[in-house]
């Protein structure tokens, strides 16, 4: 009986190692040549689809990105959010933000995006509003201080 | 199934959730060994009351300021591990009375001071994510990852080292203190690897459920095996499976990590004891 | 030089003291019972002895090359041994702990001394098995398997009959006598049980009220006599 008992531990062990290679194998494929993910047929495809994860992972994402900015300069992001914007005095301009919250609503986060020839508040939409944004993560220099951003593409306000 | 495979290919490209998964096994692994020797001394309730404290600690350090909170929390934890295991079975206040008192405290007097002193935007955020833990082990920085890495690794290999004593000490202290092994010492040892283990795991968990994380393998492992040694084998696996598979499931359903692996952990805890049940009763 | 002497001993927990100037010396080999009621200090005796108790004046001494790891102890039950989850290999084998030292893994010899202790106390294909699925005289025999192999000099045992059957004691007396005489091993056992102090040892040590302290032949004397007088009293009143 104990030999039946080590041996179902045993094969779990081996399919869950096999499920957890596989993953790292798929893993190490570019974005891009990943299986067609029908949601995102006719859409175009962006390196980090964060509309598309689960909302703790969409949050944790986002703190790792601000965490260690460099590696993700130059991708693209699609995100999901709520608007936020705020005035500062010293520039005299409008900033923008998205704020993901996580699945418990326990924690939340926000990034800076900017969108480049639009004008607040004609352009923007209302603040709270559910966003969704698409650009490049980068950065941009003021007061010399680098401060990381995504540069949007697109907009859209989700219902 | 595929779309769940796609997914998790698509996360597992980020390195912050190999992290994750790297140092969320390391900790399973480091918090079943532990449990084992904490549940056969009768001291279960210890890793509840330690990481009471632990949270204490980190309300100090969060007031304080410091970014690294483990500065403040690991000794504090540490000092009250050994405090309250030295003794063994010789101590003169009740155990149980003790870590109640001392684990109690800790939590009031550390949502107290959070309140009065915190400037964080979100307190019950703040508090709730070190209660339960719910994305804290996919946001750790670098700096706490090797943290975690490293300590995690010296716990298991003391563990490996000081195995037989260890046996010996939790077996029957009287024996081993009688045939002139210093069991004081290694009481010690273990008071601190338990506080290191529980500071660790609230990284994953949450202090609300380290308890979870360091009973159930065991209790699991014991239903069904005989032998220390093939408890503590039985206890690692188990463990370590439960913390994966709670990881990815909530990577990719969004839910809380640290109440996902704790449920799989009943699960497992479950399934054995069926077995053990239809077995005895054959 | 006697193995183990005791000199003067005051023994108590705190301010209360249950035994007061105490002396008694065992020599190397010998085989030694101490009796008394319930609450005359014979298991606080033994923890004084073996340091798990502090001594509150007197003096112990061990000698003849014994050294305090070099002690075997068969202590009362403790509860969570019951249900422990060991086998009755890493149980024997973890009472040569104290030869290890700093070395973290057991060697050939000792694993060698575990399993001529396990023959010799006719526990050998239980080996494997779990302790706590035992009967309480098999338990007790790998309790002493264990003892055994912490020490090759000296055995001190705390009731070791205490929740066994007639049978299963009549065993264990037999093999603990074995071991006395066939191994060399001097022998201290705390017992409330009159067959051993008449019939297997070679002194008795009675604490209590009307201590005593002498030979079995000696003993056996007394007792006769506080016997005679009993049976004398009753006659005349």
């Amino acid at each position: 009986m104990k030999k039946i008992i080590i041996g179902i531990i045993v094969s779990i062990l081996v399919v869950a190692c096999i499920v957890i290679i596989c993953i790292f194998a798929f893993g190490n494929t570019r974005p891009n040549d990943t299986i067609n993910n029908p949601q995102q047929q006719g859409a175009k495809q962006v390196d980090y689809d964060l509309s598309a994860m689960g909302k703790s992972m969409a949050y944790s994402t986002v703190v790792n990105v601000k965490e260690n900015p460099l590696g993700y300069i130059g991708k693209t992001f699609k995100v999901s959010g709520v608007y936020k914007a705020s005035f500062y005095d010293v520039t005299q301009q409008y900033y923008h933000y998205i704020l993901i919250i996580d699945s418990t609503a326990c924690c939340q986060t926000a990034i800076e995006f900017v969108y480049n020839g639009k004008t607040y508040p004609t352009d923007f939409p209302s603040i709270d509003a559910n966003i969704t944004i698409e650009g490049t993560f980068g950065s941009y220099q003021e007061e010399d201080i680098t401060y990381y951003c995504i540069f949007v593409t697109s907009l859209t306000v989700i219902n | 199934m595929v779309e769940i495979m796609h997914k998790l290919s698509l996360y597992f490209q980020f390195p912050f959730v190999q992290y994750a998964m790297i140092v969320g096994v390391l900790i399973a692994l480091c918090a079943s060994l532990l449990g084992v020797i904490l549940v056969l001394k009768r001291f279960s309730f210890i890793g509840d009351g330690l990481s009471h404290v632990a949270f204490g600690a980190m309300a100090i350090a969060t007031v304080v300021g410091l970014t690294t909170d483990m500065l403040i929390t690991m000794p504090i934890t540490v000092l009250c591990a050994v405090l309250l295991l030295r003794k063994g079975k010789r101590s003169k206040i009740s155990g149980d009375a003790t870590v109640a008192m001392v684990s109690v405290a800790s939590m009031a007097i550390g949502y107290l001071l959070v309140n009065i002193f915190s400037t964080s935007g979100n307190l019950s955020g703040d508090v709730c994510s070190t209660l339960f833990g719910s994305t804290s082990i996919l946001t750790l920085t670098n700096t706490e990852v090797w943290v975690c890495i490293v300590l995690s690794a010296l716990m298991i290999a003391v563990f490996i080292i000081f195995y037989n004593k260890i046996f010996a000490v939790t077996f029957d202290e009287n024996f081993a203190r009688a045939t002139g092994t210093p069991a004081s010492l290694y009481n010690l040892i273990i008071a601190v690897v338990v506080a290191v283990v529980v500071v660790l795991a609230m990284n994953l968990v949450g202090s609300l459920l380290i308890s979870a994380l360091i009973i159930f393998p065991t209790l699991s492992a014991m239903r069904l095996f005989k032998s220390f040694k093939s408890v503590v084998i039985c206890s690692a696996i188990v463990s370590v499976l439960c913390a994966v598979i709670g990881m990815l499931v909530s990577i990719v359903a969004g839910t809380p990590v640290g109440s996902t692996i704790v449920v799989a952990n009943i699960a497992v805890f479950g399934v054995f004891w069926l077995i053990d049940i239809i077995r005895g009763s054959r | 030089m006697s193995q183990l002497s005791c000199k003067n001993l005051n023994i108590g927990y705190g301010s209360k003291t249950i035994i007061d100037n105490l002396s008694f010396e065992v020599e190397s080999g010998e085989y030694l019972c101490i009796i008394g009621h319930n609450g005359t200090g014979k298991s606080t005796l033994m923890r004084t002895i073996l340091r798990l108790q502090p001594l509150n004046s007197g003096s112990i001494t061990l000698d003849d090359g014994v050294k305090l790891n070099e002690v075997g102890y068969l202590p009362q039950q403790t509860p969570a041994q019951a249900d422990f989850p060991a086998s009755v290999w890493e149980i024997v084998l973890s009472g040569c702990l104290n030869r290890c030292g700093v070395r973290p893994f057991y060697n050939a010899n000792e694993k060698k001394r575990a399993n001529h202790y396990i023959d010799m106390l006719e526990i050998t294909p239980l080996s494997k098995r779990c302790y706590r699925e035992l009967s309480g005289g098999q338990q007790q025999r790998v309790l002493l398997a264990r003892a055994l192999c912490a020490t090759h000099k000296m055995l001190l045992l705390d009731e070791p009959t205490a929740s066994l059957d007639p049978d299963a004691t009549q065993e264990l007396y037999r093999l603990i006598k074995d071991i006395n005489q066939k191994e060399g091993i001097t022998v201290i056992m705390i017992s409330h049980d009159l067959t051993v102090a008449t019939q297997y040892c070679d002194k008795v040590l009675k604490l209590g009220d009307s201590p005593f302290y002498g030979t079995r032949t000696e003993y056996i004397q007394s007792m006769q006599i506080e016997h005679n007088d009993n049976q004398g009293g009753e006659v005349n009143g």
